[in-house]
């Protein structure tokens, strides 16, 4: 009896379940420099994923970001209640709000922050007021992004303590 | 020692020549635990399932799990703080292999199968794939035509970009045969 199709098909049953089996689901937590952005003093940071171990040890193998959420405290420093938004680009340049809103995609709004007061934004709580997720996935794929603080109604003046809880498949 | 060992499971795997069919519907327990997934926790899960078997080795299945999943937990500025594991439906169908012909006494077999996999978690759009999975499974018949049954399944669902979900499942069960021959193995 000819062995050789089962040894190949055997082959290639191996290869395609290594690389289905070889995969792990993994969650990484990046915390942001805290930042203060107002009306008239625009403030971004900058995210470089690959400044996170785990990221760092699985770039090359990311097969998919499945998730992707804002957690944190924002804090409302005028008296006016306002909600906070988060702003992503692969620039980091803009420096006027027209700017942002002209040429970055809005990824998160907060819930309404009362006046001289603050928010917390758990993980649950995140997932439901992140905004145009496929984007935040992209660029949390290339690891390297911009993200910019506004608010909704000007003038504001808000705090911004947040991290990204990342979770992605990666493997064979 | 290996060799009397592996009499008794060959022993157990063929069925008995009296015991040509045997139907018989069940339900089960037990746990569902993720595999290599840093964004979900260990939980539980029931299902039914009504079996027949038209020859004494192989038999077909029809499954219905509801499962869940616990919430995982993390600390960040110094919180703890939790996200919906969230809950599995699974309807699916398995071949079984093996003593699975029926009759009383003890049934080795290995099950291969697939699944209509829906996982549903709080704020986050549902997942539904199809999901593959085997395992053995032993059951003990008694002459009451009741069997009780521990089974394992590893289950593999492929998700988008080629990586997988994976899990571990181990179910106690109880089964009632209807038609069980008489004499048994």
């Amino acid at each position: 009896m000819n062995k050789r199709p089962t040894l190949i098909a055997a082959v290639l049953l191996f290869v395609f379940l290594a690389g289905c089996i070889g995969t792990g689901t993994i969650r990484l937590e990046y915390e942001l420099d805290e930042f203060y952005s107002s009306s008239g003093n625009i403030q971004v940071v900058e995210v470089d994923l690959t400044t996170n171990e785990d990221y760092n040890d699985n770039k090359d193998k990311i097969k998919s970001v499945d998730q992707v959420t804002v957690v944190g405290w924002l804090i409302n420093m005028q008296q006016a209640d306002n909600s906070a938004e988060i702003w992503l680009s692969d620039v980091g340049t803009f420096a006027s709000e027209a700017e942002v809103r002209a040429n970055a995609t809005r990824v998160f709004v907060s819930p309404v922050i009362p006046g001289n007061d603050s928010v917390f934004i758990d993980w649950s709580d995140g997932l439901n007021h992140v905004e145009n997720l496929p984007a935040l996935k992209d660029a949390a794929e290339v690891g390297h992004f911009w993200l910019y603080g506004l608010a909704d109604s000007a003038p504001f003046n808000v705090g911004f303590r947040i991290g990204l809880i990342i979770v992605l498949t990666a493997g064979l | 020692m290996k060799k009397a060992i592996s009499f008794v499971i060959i022993l157990a795997m063929f069925g008995s020549a009296s015991a040509l069919t045997d139907i018989s519907v069940g339900a089960f327990g037990g746990l569902n635990i993720p595999l290599v997934q840093d964004d979900t926790k260990s939980g539980n899960g029931f299902g039914l399932k009504a079996k027949v078997s038209p020859v004494p080795m192989i038999a077909g299945t029809a499954f219905f799990e509801s499962r869940s999943f616990g919430d995982p937990e993390l600390i960040i500025f110094g919180q703890t703080m939790t996200s919906d594991g969230g809950k599995v439906t699974s309807l699916g169908v398995e071949v079984m292999i093996g003593n699975v012909g029926g009759g009383t006494g003890p049934h080795f077999y290995w099950t291969v199968g697939l699944s209509s996999y829906k996982w549903t978690r709080d704020n986050q759009d549902d997942f539904s794939k199809v999901g593959y999975h085997l395992g053995p499974g032993f059951e003990f018949v008694f002459p009451a035509s009741i069997g009780v049954e521990i089974r394992g399944k590893f289950e593999i669902v492929p998700i988008d970009g080629g990586g997988s979900r994976k899990n571990a499942l181990v179910f106690v069960g109880a089964n009632y045969h209807f038609g069980l021959p008489a004499g048994g193995m």
